[in-house]
């Protein structure tokens, strides 16, 4: 199991949007510690987490995993959620841009599923406005 | 004629009832075991957090107690016939009642403070990356604790582990129907 190019599948994707963006917009993934916390800058948070691996299905590939990814986007607390949309707009069209490749011979085939949320939240404490949307997904890595 | 019709009616009903006992004591030990499982995986330090799940048919629910300590088994309420033939297809909701319920899913940020006593569940030490309870950099001296991994909740309803545990009760219900 290449759990490597899994997130990767996921990642790189997501990490080349918010880049494109201008100005650009961090991305922080999973085991990075350089967030810049209790600012109001905006970022990205992206959690990508295994469930089952290996999972017998109906076709001859056991080499899969399910899991799920959470996006985060944390933007400046009191100014509307605008910004904080716009940017999931951008999170969610690389997850739909995902789901639409097709299955190729070789690398990692991948789906999400449903999109739940975006929820948002903002407590009194935290300096930002965060907004969230988390999705199943399935990845089979091909030989 | 009458009588004869509501005899066969009971019968009907009685064998009915019998056909669908097994699948409904299998959505019940689904259930059970679901929450069994987020006591597992999820926080612990005092342990209410673990102890106020609670689980909710159409008509009835079992809530945890929500006191502190280890977590205490929370029995699901047993489906009616008429509520596992007629009711839609979710059939229990499980929920937290705690105050704090949020925080320990992962869904809004706070604020980490050391709550007086030690955590009953084995802890990470780390620095807060975010402000989200489970968004730990791990460092042995770091300031904050966990006793769960970030979105340990979210992982556990998508990530598949919820779908194997319903369907091995829902395959044990069907193999236990005698025909």
């Amino acid at each position: 199991m290449n759990y490597q190019a899994i997130r990767a599948a996921v990642e790189n994707p997501l990490l080349s949007a918010f880049g494109a963006l201008v100005p650009a917009v961090p991305v922080f993934f999973d085991n990075i510690t350089a967030v810049p916390a209790n600012t109001t800058t905006e970022y990205i948070r992206v959690n990508v987490t295994f469930g089952i691996t290996n999972e017998p299905t109906l076709t001859s590939s056991v080499d899969n995993a399910r899991g799920a990814i959470i996006i985060r986007i944390f933007t400046e607390k009191g100014k509307g959620p605008a910004r904080n949309q716009v940017l999931l707009n951008t999170a969610v069209n690389v997850l739909e841009t995902i789901n639409n490749s097709t299955k190729g011979t070789s690398g990692v085939y991948f789906k999400v599923g449903e999109i739940n949320g975006p929820t948002f939240s903002a407590t009194e404490e935290a300096p930002h406005f965060v907004g969230r949307i988390d999705t199943s997904y399935v990845a089979t890595v091909l030989p | 004629m009458a009588r004869r019709r509501n005899d066969f009616m009971k019968l009907a009903q009685k064998i009915e009832a019998g056909f669908l006992a097994p699948f409904i004591v299998g959505v019940a030990q689904s259930a059970q075991a679901v929450v069994k499982d987020l006591q597992e995986l999820g926080p612990a330090w005092s342990g209410q957090f673990s102890n106020s799940w609670e689980i909710a048919s159409a008509s009835k629910v079992s809530s945890g107690s929500g006191s502190s300590g280890p977590r205490q088994r929370i029995l699901a309420p047993i489906l009616t016939v008429d509520e596992y033939k007629f009711k839609p297809e979710i059939k229990y909701y499980i929920a937290n009642k705690a105050p704090h319920a949020d925080v320990a899913l992962d869904l809004v940020e706070s604020t980490y403070r050391y709550p007086g006593s030690e955590p009953i569940k084995k802890a990470e030490r780390g620095d807060r990356v975010t402000g989200l309870r489970g968004d730990l950099s791990v460092n042995v001296s770091g300031p904050n604790r966990r006793t769960a991994p970030l979105d340990w909740y979210t992982t556990y309803l998508r990530g598949g582990t919820i779908d194997k545990r319903i369907s091995t009760y829902m395959d044990q219900a069907l193999r236990n129907v005698k025909l």
